[in-house]
C-alpha cells in the first residue's frame, strides 16, 4: 500500500519543525554569549550542523539528524580508548543523569530523552535520541549534559592531565 | 630578650645534647668521624680560630631598640618650629585618613620616616616584595588601607610581582617609592634612575609622580580619593627627594590645604528603584537562586545585609574572591561548600565580584540567569552575559533588595544546599582516609592528612572556630587546604594567590595578617592578640621564609606550615618531555625548619600526621604564650598528586572554597 502522500507532508512539516525548534534554541545560546563563533549549516539530506566555541575555548560540532530525531556532540572528548576505566566511567556518568537520585532539575528523563556515548577510534560523541517529539527538552538536556560533563566528570576525577593533553589548559 | 632555640620534641632531630654547645658538639663530631686530613686541618684551624674569641655560640636576641622605638612617642610634624616636610604634610594627611599600617623596607626614608613619627604602625622587613604583600595581607582581612614602600630603583622594581598581585585582587593598597631628584633626571647621576609610572601603569588604579612639591598635600588627597572610592586598586606615589625634602612654614604654601571632607566624599551610587524592582521580579520567578558575594561585599562592610538579604528570600550565598568569611561556612544558606548544588541554579547575582569569570570558569549551568551589582556601569557584562545590570555600591545594593524581597522559604532548595554540603563533606572523609593510608604507606605525611589535621585543630578542638586568622597560599598544598578550611566570620580566610597567582609571598601575607590580629584592626578586633596561622609550600618558601625574622622580632605570633613535597607544584609538567624534570625539583627533604630556627623562631619537622596535630599543638601553645612563631616543615613527596596515589590532587569547583581565579 503506497504511503499517504498527506502523511509524508506532515513528516515533513514536523521535521521543519523541529529544524527550527534545534536551531532556535542552539541560536538562543549564542545571542546569549554562552556559545561563541556560532555557525548553522544544513546539508539538505535531513541534517543540520551547528558549529561554535564553547568550553574550555573548544570547538564543538552538534550535529541535529531528523530523522533519527538525535542530537550528537560529535567527537567531543577525543583520545579516550575504548573500553579503558576513562570510557567505563564516562559511560557510567552520562548513565547516571537520567538516575532518579538526581534532582529532577538536573536528571535527564529517560521517557523523554535517551543518552549514549558512541566511542569510535578513540573519539567519543555524546548522542542524545529525542522521544515524543520533544525537541527544546533534547537540546536544553543534550547542552547541559556536555556542561556537565566538562565541568564535572572532567574537573572532580583523575583526568586533569587529560585536559592539559587534549585542551590546552595550563597546568595551573 | 634571650631566646634559645625551640625544641623540636621530634626523635629524628639531631640536636646538640643538653648543656653542650653547637659549636663543641660539631667538633666533637668531625674529629671522631675521622674526617680527612687537610680538611680535618682546617676545620680544627676554624675551630680553633671560634675558640680564641672566648665565647660559646651568641644567641639570636631582639636587640632593646626595636621594642623601644616601635612604642616610643609619636612626633608629628608641625607647621611650628622649622615648618613641615612634604614628607610630614604626606603623613599628616595618611593619618588623618587612618591609614592603618606601613610595611617596608629601608629606602624612601624621609616618607616612612615621617609616616613612622606620625604615630602609624610601622614594620620594616626583609624584602621589598614580601613588605609589599604583607600591606595587601591587612588589607584584604581588615577592609582598612595599609600602605607599603621601597627605596627607588631596585626597591621599587623588588614590589612588582605583589603589586601586580594587589592590582588583580583589587587591593587598595598604597605604593609609595622615593625616586632620583628631579634635579638629576636622565643623567644617571648616582644610582637608582627609575621611571615608575609607566611600569605600574598596568597593575594600579590611580598613580603620581609627584613634581611639585607644594602640591604634596593635594595629591595626598588624589590618592585617597582614589583608594576609598568605587572598584579599589592600588594607589602608586613616587617622591623626588625635591617633594619630600621641600619644606613649608605654613599651610597658605600648599595648594588646595582642605580636609578630607572637604576632598572627598562618603557619597556612594545607589541603585534605581526600578532595577530593584526588576531584580525581585527575577528572584521571585527562580526556584534556586545564588548570591555570589565578592571582596566588594567585604570591603564596604555589607556582610550583615548580605545575610539579611539572604535569609528573607532563603537565597544561598557562595563566596569568591581573595578573602572568605563574609558568609559564615556554618550558615545554613552557605554554598562555598556545596559544589553539587552550583549546577542547579537557575539565577545568580553577582555582588562585589570585581574579577568576572568567563562562561565555563563558575560552574553554572548554561540556562542560568545572570544579575550583576556592580558600582561602574564600564564593567557590567564583561565576560558573563547578562539579564539585568544594577550600577550600585554593595551595602545600600543589599539593603535595598533586604527591604524590597518578601519572606519566602525554598525548602527544596535548601535542602539540595544541605545534600551538597554533606556530600562535599562525605568525599573530605574519603580523600582524609586515602591520605591516612598513603602516610602510612609512604612515611611521609600526605597534603589531605595535613589539611584535616589543621581544620581539626582549627574547629573542633579548643580553639573557638570563629578566632583563627589563616592565610593558604601555595599551590599543590593549597588545592587540599581549600577543601578543609573554614571561614566563620569577616576577615578569617585569605585565598594568597589569587587570580594573578603569585608564588611565594605567603610567610609576607601571614606577617600582614598576623600584625592586623596582634593590633585588632576592623572585623579582627574580637580576636586581637591571637596566633595567626599561614599555609604554603616549599616553592613559596623560597620566596619569603627571611621574615621569619620579622615576625620573631615584632613577636607577631604566626604559625607557618611548609607543605615540603620537594618540588614545585607543576613538575608534571616537566616529566612528560625530554631533559626537563630536572628544572622543577628541589634537593629532597630541606629543612626549611632549621631555617625558621636560625632566624629567631621555633622549627617542627613532621613525616606523620600524628607528629603533625602534635606540632600544632606545641606550636599553637608557645604562640599563645611567649609572642613565639613556629614553621612546621611537613615533609611529603612529590608524587602524591599523581594518580598513583588517588585521588591525586582534586580539581576544585568554583566559586566556593576551591575557588583561586575569581
Amino acid at each position: 500500500m503506497d504511503k499517504d502522500p498527506a502523511e509524508g507532508g506532515r513528516e515533513h512539516e514536523l521535521a521543519t519543525k523541529a529544524s527550527k525548534i534545534v536551531s532556535d534554541r542552539l541560536k538562543a545560546y549564542a545571542d546569549r554569549g554562552i556559545f561563541r563563533s556560532y555557525n548553522a549549516e544544513s546539508s539538505g539530506n535531513g541534517k543540520a550542523t551547528f558549529k561554535f566555541v564553547w568550553l574550555n575555548d573548544a570547538a564543538m560540532r552538534l550535529v541535529f539528524d531528523e530523522k533519527q530525531k538525535s542530537l550528537t556532540f560529535k567527537d567531543l572528548l577525543p583520545n579516550i580508548p575504548a573500553r579503558s576505566s576513562m570510557d567505563k566511567e564516562l559511560r557510567a556518568f552520562v548513565a547516571a543523569r537520567s538516575s532518579e537520585a538526581l534532582p529532577e532539575h538536573r536528571r535527564s528523563d529517560a521517557k523523554r530523552a535517551e543518552v549514549k556515548c558512541v566511542n569510535r577510534g578513540g573519539n567519543v560523541s555524546i548522542v542524545l535520541k529525542v522521544k515524543k517529539g520533544e525537541f527544546a527538552y533534547g537540546v536544553q538536556k543534550a547542552v547541559n549534559l556536555i556542561n556537565e560533563i566538562m565541568l564535572g566528570f572532567l574537573v572532580d576525577g583523575p583526568y586533569y592531565e587529560y585536559m592539559i593533553e587534549n585542551f590546552d589548559i595550563g597546568e595551573e | 630578650m634571650k631566646r634559645t632555640n625551640g625544641k623540636t620534641g621530634n626523635e629524628k632531630e639531631t640536636s646538640a645534647p643538653q648543656g653542650v654547645s653547637r659549636r663543641e658538639f660539631l667538633k666533637q663530631s668531625a674529629l671522631g668521624a675521622g674526617v680527612a686530613a687537610v680538611a680535618l686541618g682546617s676545620a680544627k684551624t676554624a675551630l680553633a680560630a671560634d675558640d680564641a674569641k672566648g665565647s660559646d655560640e651568641l644567641e639570636i636576641r631582639i636587640p632593646e631598640e626595636i621594642p623601644r622605638t616601635q612604642t616610643e612617642p609619636a612626633k608629628p610634624g608641625s607647621f611650628e618650629d622649622n615648618g613641615m616636610t612634604g614628607a610630614q604634610v604626606f603623613a599628616r594627611a595618611c593619618r588623618e585618613e587612618g591609614l592603618a599600617a606601613l610595611f617596608c623596607c629601608p629606602g624612601n626614608y624621609t616618607i616612612i620616616n615621617a609616616i613612622a613619627a606620625e604615630g602609624i604602625p610601622s614594620f620594616g622587613g626583609r624584602t621589598e616584595d614580601a613588605m609589599c604583600a604583607a600591606a595587601d595581607g591587612f588589607i584584604r582581612l581588615t577592609g582598612e588601607i595599609a600602605a607599603t614602600s621601597g627605596t627607588e630603583g631596585p626597591g621599587f622594581t623588588n614590589m612588582i610581582m605583589q603589586i601586580s598581585a594587589a592590582n588583580a585582587c583589587r587591593t587598595p593598597l598604597l605604593v609609595l617609592a622615593s625616586n632620583v631628584r628631579l634635579t638629576n633626571e636622565d643623567r644617571e647621576s648616582g644610582i637608582q634612575m627609575q621611571l615608575q609610572q609607566p611600569i605600574t601603569s598596568v597593575m594600579k588604579k590611580w598613580g603620581k609622580r609627584l613634581i611639585t612639591a607644594n602640591r604634596v598635600h593635594e595629591y595626598a588627597g588624589y590618592a585617597f580619593r582614589a583608594l576609598k572610592t568605587g572598584v579599589p586598586g592600588p594607589v602608586h606615589l613616587d617622591f623626588p627627594g625635591e617633594v619630600a625634602s621641600a619644606r613649608f612654614k605654613d599651610a597658605s604654601e600648599l595648594t588646595m590645604y582642605w580636609d578630607k571632607t572637604k576632598y572627598r566624599t562618603e557619597s556612594v551610587p545607589n541603585p534605581a528603584p526600578k532595577e530593584i524592582t526588576a531584580a525581585v521580579d527575577m528572584i521571585q520567578k527562580a526556584e534556586r537562586p545564588m548570591i555570589v558575594a565578592g571582596s566588594g561585599v567585604f570591603y564596604r562592610k555589607a556582610w550583615d545585609a548580605l545575610k539579611l538579604a539572604a535569609e528573607k528570600n532563603d537565597i544561598a550565598v557562595a563566596e569568591s574572591g581573595p578573602c572568605r568569611g563574609h558568609f559564615s561556612d556554618g550558615h545554613r544558606l552557605a554554598a562555598s561548600t556545596a559544589p553539587n548544588a552550583l549546577m542547579s541554579v537557575d539565577l545568580v547575582i553577582f555582588i562585589g565580584q570585581y574579577s568576572m569569570p568567563n562562561v565555563g570558569e563558575y560552574r553554572f549551568n548554561p540556562d542560568v540567569k545572570a544579575i550583576r551589582i556592580h558600582p561602574e556601569a564600564i564593567d557590567l557584562g564583561r565576560n558573563w552575559p547578562l539579564d539585568l545590570g544594577i550600577v550600585s555600591e554593595e551595602k545600600v545594593a543589599l539593603e535595598a533588595l533586604a527591604d524590597a524581597l518578601p519572606q519566602r522559604s525554598r525548602d527544596a532548595w535548601t535542602a539540595e544546599l544541605a545534600a551538597a554540603r554533606k556530600s562535599f563533606e562525605d568525599q573530605n572523609d574519603e580523600y582524609y582516609q586515602l591520605g591516612l593510608k598513603h602516610s602510612a604507606d609512604t612515611g611521609l605525611i600526605h597534603p589531605a592528612c595535613i589539611a584535616r589535621g589543621l581544620s581539626d585543630f582549627l574547629y573542633k578542638g579548643d580553639i573557638p572556630k570563629e578566632q583563627s586568622t589563616f592565610v593558604q597560599g601555595g599551590w599543590t598544598g593549597s588545592h587540599w587546604t581549600r577543601r578543609y578550611i573554614r571561614a566563620y566570620r569577616p576577615g578569617q580566610v585569605l585565598n594568597g594567590p589569587y587570580q594573578y597567582y603569585s608564588i611565594g609571598p605567603d610567610f609576607g601575607y601571614t606577617f600582614g595578617a598576623g600584625a592586623a590580629v596582634q593590633m585588632g584592626v576592623g572585623p579582627q578586633a574580637p580576636y586581637k592578640g591571637a596566633p595567626v596561622f599561614g599555609f604554603t609550600g616549599d616553592a613559596g618558601a623560597g620566596y619569603s621564609i627571611m621574615e621569619m625574622d620579622t615576625m620573631s622580632k615584632y613577636k607577631i605570633p604566626a604559625i607557618m606550615i611548609v607543605y615540603n613535597n620537594n618540588a614545585w607544584g607543576v613538575w608534571g609538567s616537566g616529566s612528560r618531555t625530554a631533559r626537563s624534570q630536572h628544572m622543577y625539583l628541589f634537593q629532597e627533604n630541606i629543612r626549611y625548619d632549621k631555617i625558621a630556627e636560625g632566624l629567631g623562631a621555633r622549627g617542627e619537622y613532621v613525616t606523620s600526621p600524628e607528629e603533625f596535630t602534635a606540632a600544632l599543638k606545641r606550636s599553637y601553645e608557645v604562640a599563645s604564650a611567649d609572642g613565639v612563631s613556629t614553621l612546621i616543615n611537613c615533609q611529603s613527596k612529590k608524587e602524591f598528586t599523581t594518580r598513583q596515589y588517588p585521588p591525586g590532587t582534586p580539581r576544585n569547583a568554583s566559586p566556593g572554597v576551591g575557588a583561586y581565579s575569581h
